[in-house]
């Protein structure tokens, strides 16, 4: 995302998309700088496809603008337009080999025979697969695959990179190694690039900017430690991470927590405490600056980490904690003390059965 | 646990086929192993009854030297063909626009497909006799009142008037197929020829055409078999003196009681049929050799 004053190279301004009584899209504004990869996060139904396929030109908004590079990228016809696009489980063309697919786009161009042939080659070889140049789809793996559709968008050398849950149907130690792979690639082409997605890890792990959306409109921009360490609203804490809610009352710009903790808070009256779990700190009942009491109710291992579940006497759900696996750890049924380890990365939000209301 | 479970087929499910194979058998196996055994054999009747019964090949051998079996089965093949082509033609345009259209349309269309399929083939082919006719036909009648011509065409009892009827009762078992076929297709695949520059008619010809080989496969086998063999359309709409190898059969077995001349029609037809759905299934399989080496 670009601040204030820098060109933008995508620059998405007021763009709504109606389907029917259904607001797919309301007023989305995105901009995104040159070389720059950013996310659209959202639950499915967010309209974070819906913007993809506006910026690529399958739908036409019904309002708003969307540039490119200066241009006005809606007054250019969906086939002529300087972007790539990698879809949802590829879309690859069954009936032709790797090679063909992927020179495709080169052939309808009328790009000369050398060019072709030797634009096809630097695009197999920028995703390893020259071996598999006579392959049909179907006889590819998940993963090839992808890097076939990759390649079929990058030979054409476009301005922008859409990809749309590039990765959502490869398996999880799959999908970890293609986040980074993919990363990898598209640094090193140096395009500028938007993904969809609804996994979170996936848009920490990928971007360099995250645009949070919900029911339509972008809730928050930014990148994605900003995102997850200051988030803009409750929903925003919650999607891009986990998060614990104490539910408490702020008077004059404070909420007070038991055991006389303070957290600033820019609302009044009812509101949630979020803290995340590994924010949290088991220590024994009674320690000094301990927030909470409870009771564990189960521990499990998470990698190098272990997460705690933990009962809070006044809290509404269970508390999350996240420990290093290292050092004692609490047992199921042991009664435990929590205390925050930064108060600062807090976040107060007005309850959200009130904001409903 | 059990191991019966792993007793296969023979004791599962063949048996469960064992009724419906015993009547496809009596139905359809018996009837023609008669007819086929007629077709080889010298059969003397008397009042009805069979008197003498000795095998020959002769009538396959007048068959085969005869113009007049020439000019019956050519007629019956270019008339199939071309019923198969202008279906094809007629048909895409519907199953695309089917492709293309909204929920409600999409359903209007399968059903407008649908509906003429509900009604016999006999009243449909009447309902061209209608439109068709000489003096009193709708066609003939406007024509005449918009004075574009000065008298009646000819359009009943002729060729034309078997193609357009065919054409139009076999249509649906053309579009069907297609229909079945082109929308189990990925939307994104049109998408992604579009994306890289392909025009929407490139498209239609470059991805959409080619992965509805399968439905044209179909469509085509079915509609072909069906308008070579059919006998009603022909007899109704092209009149009395039509010949094809259909109406040929039924002059043969009907009016002229030649039992074996009509069994060997019959058994060259059937021939004829199974070679060219045969060809055609062929051909599709060529056209699909992308998924066969897919699955090799």
């Amino acid at each position: 995302m670009s601040g204030q004053g820098v060109a933008a190279f995508l620059d998405v301004a007021g763009v709504s998309k109606a389907f029917g009584a259904h607001a797919a899209l309301d007023d989305c504004t995105l901009a995104v700088r040159q070389g720059e990869i950013v996310t659209l996060l959202g639950a499915s139904g967010c309209g974070k496809t819906t913007l993809l396929r506006i910026i690529a030109g399958f739908v036409a908004p019904d309002s708003g603008t969307v540039r490119l590079g200066g241009q006005d990228a809606l007054a250019m016809p969906v086939n002529r337009r300087p972007i790539g696009v990698v879809f949802q489980s590829y879309a690859l063309f069954p009936h032709m080999t790797v090679a063909r697919n992927v020179g495709y786009g080169l052939r309808v161009r009328g790009v000369p025979r050398e060019e072709q042939r030797r634009r096809l080659a630097e695009a197999l070889e920028l995703v390893s697969l020259t071996a598999f140049a006579d392959r049909y789809p179907a006889q590819l793996s998940g993963g090839q695959q992808q890097r076939v559709a990759l390649a079929r968008a990058l030979v054409l050398a476009p301005q922008l990179l859409l990809l749309d849950e590039p990765f959502s149907a490869l398996d999880a130690k799959l999908r970890a190694a293609m986040q980074s792979e993919v990363r990898r690639l598209i640094k090193s082409v140096g395009i500028t690039a938007v993904f969809v997605t609804h996994d979170q890890d996936e848009a920490m792990g990928i971007s360099d900017a995250i645009a949070v959306m919900r029911g339509g409109r972008i809730e928050q921009a930014g990148p994605p430690a900003e995102v997850y360490d200051r988030p803009a609203s409750a929903f925003v804490a919650d999607f891009v991470g986990a998060a614990n809610h104490w539910p408490d009352e702020a008077r004059g710009g404070r909420v007070t927590l038991p055991a006389g903790l303070s957290v600033p808070s820019r609302v009044i009256g009812r509101v949630s405490v979020m803290v995340r779990p590994h924010n949290l700190e088991p220590c024994p009942v009674g320690a000094e600056g301990a927030a909470w009491r409870g009771r564990v109710a189960f521990v499990r291992p998470s990698g190098p980490f272990l997460e705690i579940e933990v009962l809070v006497e006044g809290a509404p759900l269970p508390f999350r904690v996240t420990v290093p696996r290292a050092g004692a750890v609490p047992a199921p049924g042991e009664a435990v003390a929590l205390r925050v380890r930064d108060l600062s990365a807090c976040f107060v939000f007005p309850r959200l059965d009130q904001a409903a209301a | 646990m059990s191991t019966q479970r792993a007793g296969g087929w023979a004791s599962g499910g063949a048996l469960l086929a064992l009724p419906s194979l015993a009547f496809v058998l009596v139905v359809a196996g018996l009837p023609l192993a008669l007819l086929l055994s007629f077709a080889v054999s010298d059969v003397g009747m008397s009042r009805g009854a069979i008197v003498s019964w000795s095998l020959t090949t002769e009538h396959f051998i007048a068959a085969v030297g005869d113009p007049l079996y020439h000019a019956a089965f050519a007629r019956s093949f270019t008339l199939a063909a071309s019923v198969t082509v202008l279906c094809l033609l007629f048909g895409f345009p519907i199953a695309y626009l089917h492709l293309r259209s909204p929920g409600w349309l999409r359903t209007v269309i399968l059903v407008a497909t649908i509906a003429p399929l509900l009604t016999s083939a006999i009243v449909r082919t009447y309902a061209w006799i209608v439109i068709l006719g000489r003096q009193r036909g709708l066609l003939n009648q406007a024509l005449l009142g918009l004075g574009l011509i000065d008298e009646p065409l000819r359009l009943i009892n002729t060729h034309w008037a078997v193609l357009i009827g065919m054409t139009q009762i076999h249509l649906p078992i053309m579009v069907l197929p297609l229909i079945a076929v082109m929308s189990r297709q990925d939307p994104r695949l049109e998408d992604a020829a579009l994306n890289l520059g392909a025009s929407r008619l490139r498209t239609l010809r470059d991805v959409t055409l080619p992965l509805a080989v399968p439905g044209i496969g179909a469509g085509a086998s079915l509609v072909f078999a069906l308008s070579y063999t059919t006998f009603v359309v022909p007899q109704l709409l092209g009149g009395g003196n039509y010949l094809n190898a259909a109406t040929m059969i039924y002059e043969q077995m009907i009016f002229a009681l030649d039992w074996s001349k009509g069994a060997v029609t019959a058994a060259i037809m059937l021939a004829t049929c199974l070679a060219t759905v045969f060809a055609i299934t062929m051909a599709t399989r060529r056209a699909m050799r992308w998924s066969d080496q897919a699955r090799a």
